[in-house]
């Protein structure tokens, strides 16, 4: 495993655009099963896909000494990352429309299409959610970047899961009406 | 938007969440703006966002579905994905090295949120308590390495119900015996106070061979289970299929298994007419939930003549193709088919469900009635009902409703009270097993490595016990429940005693739980269920942690015994599959603790041996399983470290250093990538402390302080976070007093004499909050050997003689450290350390004694 990520990480530095699609499945699943064995706390067998995924996230991120004081830090970074990663993706959709560039697109294609502008919209809206307040944004980040559940997300933030619940009831009506225009 | 107003904002806005709707209003006016207006259009958002991202972004892009097509789950090799129900996807499966397909269920990855989690492990009980010829057989379950559970269904390939009729084009005789036969799968489910709630074609399949088969027990309820079941109903509220729901099921009023009466009712309905109820041609069939309360459906028979798309048939002495239901001759009679029939479905389609027929069984044997030939219960709608309903649709009142159920009500009423008692002492029972259990996995394991729990889980281990004790004194119990009791037992022991992580320390309470748990184990296994190898399994698990406590009290003969039971068992059962890891790596940790208690009866050489083989063991597994590797290297470090245990008591000091500090480069490594996991600090924290005691062995003073002092910072670090971990505080000192022996070695007799002294005050009370424990009781007479020989050493220099008031307290901690042992020795024979530390202190307190004579 921690050897084909290598390798998609180098072909797609290497320009290889196919290598993303392929990695990010495979990135965002260590993510899910690193976020589910920090609530259990399975110290023994989490090592390994954490550092998988350290390992994996520096190389995306390009953050090569991140001093990597704790897990939640972890997650920010990695949820960050997810974000930034399917923004720029959905932007290069973005940018291949606009300039005209033919793209024959399946059923789910036209649906990611959609995502993916919604996406951009969603992206910006969030950047200036984060000036207002950190918090909501963080958890933003997290629920909807990195696929963590309200659980996990508490974990990860060290607040009450009634806490986060709150604070993304908030952040997702703000949002929307950001987003959808009042 | 200004930022002084943000906090005001969110307060005002979750205060109106919390009102009902139509007090909102109110709240809002009483503001200013612009706090009102973002407020009022930030509700007015929340109310249309239900949906908005809902989903992560991977998951909406498809990126998260990483397909289990291909791997492999709990030895079940994953061919297909059949279908995704609400939470869960069922894949085609076989399991390895056999040809039989299997359905295997498992819960969406994201959909993991403890509701549904619940949920899941809810009706996978359900399905395993169910074994009935039409239902679909449960076969297995488990967890996935990610904490997913999962089960294992016998796999049905077949039509639903109505298609079925259709493509076979069976009369109506044939179609009613089906039915028969599904009846008799619900009726049964009932029977164990199951209530199926979505029953409709596509979970009745039919196989090849013309056998009924229920499937989908996902929204099933269990009518025993009284407050907490109501929560899950009210989260899975609009999970069932509108068409085939009983008028409650869609009023949200409580159910019962009226309910599913009432979706057999649709199902015979489109079986005998090929329609639904409310689905004449032009109508919507959305809004036939709402009619279905206040209107009855036409009679079957009515809507067939235009409809019966099911049946077509070519041949010439065919029954009519669309036309009215000829009747095979077995249920041609005197009564009209046709009249009996519709009465029999409208019976059971009735909006009331007291109406209705009471249960399944009735309703079958109705069907029956009908089949023979014999007058059937079902009668037309009696104008009194009509009348009744015309009433309570208009609103009349109550007095008339409550007449109604003063004429109608006392049998009924008689009935229900006797389900009741029964429904409870049922529903105790499953709730004292849900309890017991969600305590002892679900929240123990939760918190069991965070620091600070120790009180929290020695409650959970107090309450699940009681309920425990209250399960097994039941009598005679089913295999599975046997099994489940036995593991909680076990796990109740381990949490009690478990040594290396969090300890509560009990020991003594223990025993007597590993004890239980061994002994229903064992009747397990002499049972020679299908479930015999994994009842070996966890009986040589047992059979392991058994001879871990015989090794804390002390009993070296059992210890030995148990641990070979245990390895045996596990080379038997590894035999069938000796590369697999997970049987390699079992034999290995069974190894060890033969090892282990070969060598504490004192055959070193023997034990030596043992150990070189287990760390072999740990180092191919680590080399050729990605998945367990920091386990196998941790367990490598381990049997290194008691190797050159081995090696050090034989004075093989160099060659044991150089074992040492294998284990060191691996614990470090470990213990660098998880810096909140207590066990990995601990690992980390031995390794040192057995190389600074090495160290001092060899005369190298300074060296061995200095690798002393980073065992005590770690143990330190652990105690701190969490003061009742007593293997830690009990580990923190026996690194003190060798930290307080090197000092003296150094001549830094002051700063040794203060060391040894804080050591003995925290022996005595780790000690004393335990004092049936060995390890404890070892640690303080170790302890107080320790300062007694220090006092009874020359001071300062090795000319000067020690003082006399030096030697009297180094007699009065030998004599405490000798009673000590002493008493263990009257109970049972001593490890051979503790003998060795005996005699050694007899020798010393000999020797002071005629000092201070002299």
């Amino acid at each position: 495993m921690a050897r084909e990520v290598t390798q998609l990480l180098q072909d797609w530095h290497d320009g290889k655009k196919d290598a993303l699609d392929r990695l990010l499945p495979i990135v965002y699943d260590e993510l899910r099963r690193v976020a589910h064995r920090l609530l259990k706390n399975e110290y023994a067998e989490t090592m390994p896909t954490t550092a998988l995924v350290h390992e994996a996230y520096l190389k995306l991120v390009n953050q090569h000494s991140v001093d990597w004081e704790n897990r939640g830090q972890f997650f920010a970074i990695a949820a960050q990352a997810m974000r930034r990663i399917l923004v720029d993706h959905a932007r290069e959709r973005h940018a291949q429309k606009r300039d005209g560039i033919k793209v024959t697109l399946s059923d789910a294609e036209t649906m990611s299409v959609q995502i993916n502008e919604s996406l951009l919209d969603l992206d910006s809206a969030l950047t200036e959610l984060s000036g207002l307040d950190e918090t909501q944004s963080k958890i933003v980040e997290l629920r909807y970047f990195a696929g963590l559940t309200f659980e996990e997300t508490a974990a990860v933030l060290q607040l009450s899961t009634s806490a986060v619940f709150r604070e993304w009831t908030f952040a997702r009506a703000w949002l929307y009406r950001k987003v959808n225009g009042s | 938007m200004h930022t002084a107003d943000w906090s005001k904002i969110k307060e005002i806005f979750h205060q109106a969440l919390d009102l009902p709707e139509s007090e909102r209003d109110a709240l809002l006016s009483e503001l200013e703006e612009p706090v009102r207006r973002e407020v009022g259009e930030l509700i007015a958002a929340h109310q249309n966002a239900s949906n908005f991202i809902s989903e992560s972004a991977p998951v909406a892009l498809g990126i998260g579905v990483q397909t289990l097509v291909g791997t492999s789950i709990g030895g079940y090799e994953i061919l297909a994905d059949i279908g995704a129900g609400g939470m869960g996807t069922v894949f085609l499966a076989k399991k390895d090295g056999l040809d039989k397909r299997v359905a295997l269920k498992i819960i969406k990855r994201g959909m993991d949120t403890d509701a549904v989690l619940r949920r899941f492990i809810l009706e996978r009980e359900i399905l395993s308590r169910l074994e009935h010829p039409n239902i679909a057989r449960f076969l297995d379950g488990g967890t996935t390495e990610d904490g997913l559970p999962y089960f294992v269904m016998e796999y049905i390939e077949g039509e639903p119900i109505t298609r079925y009729c259709g493509l076979l084009d069976l009369d109506i005789n044939e179609r009613l015996k089906l039915f028969r036969q599904v009846c008799s799968a619900v009726s049964y489910a009932h029977r164990n106070l199951i209530v199926h709630r979505d029953l409709k074609p596509s979970n009745i399949l039919i196989t090849k061979d013309g056998t009924p088969k229920l499937l989908d027990f996902g929204i099933a309820k269990l009518l025993a289970g009284e407050g907490n079941e109501e929560t899950a109903t009210a989260t899975q509220g609009r999970m069932f299929t509108p068409e085939y729901a009983s008028p409650e099921q869609l009023n949200g009023s409580p159910i019962t298994t009226s309910s599913d009466v009432y979706s057999l009712g649709v199902v015979l309905y489109e079986m005998v007419s090929g329609r639904r109820p409310f689905q004449a041609a032009g109508r919507n069939s959305g809004s036939a939930g709402g009619r279905a309360s206040i209107e009855e459906p036409a009679r079957p028979s009515s809507v067939v003549a235009d409809a019966w798309p099911v049946v077509r048939r070519t041949s010439a002495n065919a029954r009519s193709a669309t036309g009215e239901i000829k009747p095979g001759s077995s249920i041609r009679g005197r009564h009209s088919l046709r009249g009996d029939l519709d009465n029999i479905v409208l019976k059971s389609l009735r909006a009331e469900p007291e109406r209705r027929y009471q249960s399944v069984q009735e309703f079958a044997a109705d069907i029956d009635r009908l089949l023979d030939g014999l007058p059937v219960t079902a009668t037309p709608d009696r104008a009194f009902y009509r009348l009744s309903k015309f009433v309570r649709r208009n609103r009349f009142g109550t007095a008339i409703a409550a007449l109604i159920v003063l004429l109608s009500g006392f049998s009924v009423w008689q009935a229900v009270v006797a389900t009741r008692e029964r429904s409870r002492a049922q529903a105790r029972f499953e709730q004292v097993r849900k309890l017991a259990r969600a305590m002892l996995f679900d929240y123990e394991d939760k918190i069991k490595d965070l620091p600070g729990t120790t009180e929290v889980r020695r409650q959970i281990v107090t309450d699940a016990l009681e309920y425990l004790d209250n399960l097994a004194a039941q009598g005679e119990n089913p295999p599975e429940l046997q099994r489940e009791i036995a593991l909680a037992y076990q796990k109740v022991a381990q949490i009690q005693s478990s040594r290396g992580g969090a300890n509560i320390g009990d020991a003594s309470a223990a025993f007597e739980n590993l004890q239980k748990a061994v002994k229903m184990q064992e009747a397990l296994v002499s049972l020679n269920t299908a479930e015999v190898l994994n009842d070996k399994s966890t009986l040589a698990g047992l059979y392991l942690d058994l001879s871990d406590r015989y090794s804390v009290n002390g009993d070296l003969e059992n210890q030995e015994a148990f641990a070979r039971l245990a390895l045996k068992l596990r080379e038997e059962l590894a035999s069938a599959d000796p590369a697999e890891p997970a049987l390699r790596s079992k034999i290995a940790s069974a190894k060890w603790a033969v090892a282990f208690a070969v060598r504490m009866r004192g055959d070193y050489d023997a034990a030596n041996e043992l150990f070189l083989e287990t760390a072999e063991i740990y180092e191919k597994l680590a080399a050729d399983d990605d998945n367990g590797r920091t386990t196998h290297l941790r367990n490598a470090a381990l049997t290194y470290k008691t190797y050159g245990a081995g090696l050090e008591a034989k004075d093989d000091i160099a060659t044991a250093l150089e074992y040492y500090r294998k284990a060191l480069a691996i614990d470090e490594k470990n213990a660098a990538a998880d810096s909140l996991n207590v066990a990995g600090q601990l690992d980390l924290s031995f390794t040192t402390s057995s190389i600074a005691n090495a160290l001092k062995k060899q005369g190298s003073f300074s060296e061995a302080l200095r690798f002393i002092e980073r065992s005590l910072e770690i143990q330190l670090k652990i105690t701190t976070d969490d003061a009742a971990n007593l293997f830690a505080r009990a580990a923190f000192v026996r690194s003190l007093t060798a930290k307080a022996a090197i000092l003296a070695e150094l001549g830094k007799t002051a700063e040794a004499e203060a060391d040894f002294k804080r050591s003995v005050e925290l022996a005595e009370k780790i000690s004393g909050a335990d004092p049936q424990d060995a390890d404890k009781k070892s640690l303080l007479s170790r302890t107080y050997g320790a300062i007694g020989e220090f006092y009874s050493r020359p001071v300062n220099s090795q000319t000067n003689p020690a003082r006399p008031q030096n030697l009297r307290l180094s007699e009065t901690y030998l004599v405490k450290g000798i009673a000590i042992l002493e008493e263990m020795q009257s109970r049972k024979p001593l490890k051979r350390s503790s003998l060795d530390d005996l005699e050694r202190l007899r020798k010393e307190l000999l020797e002071v004694r005629s000092k201070l004579g002299n």
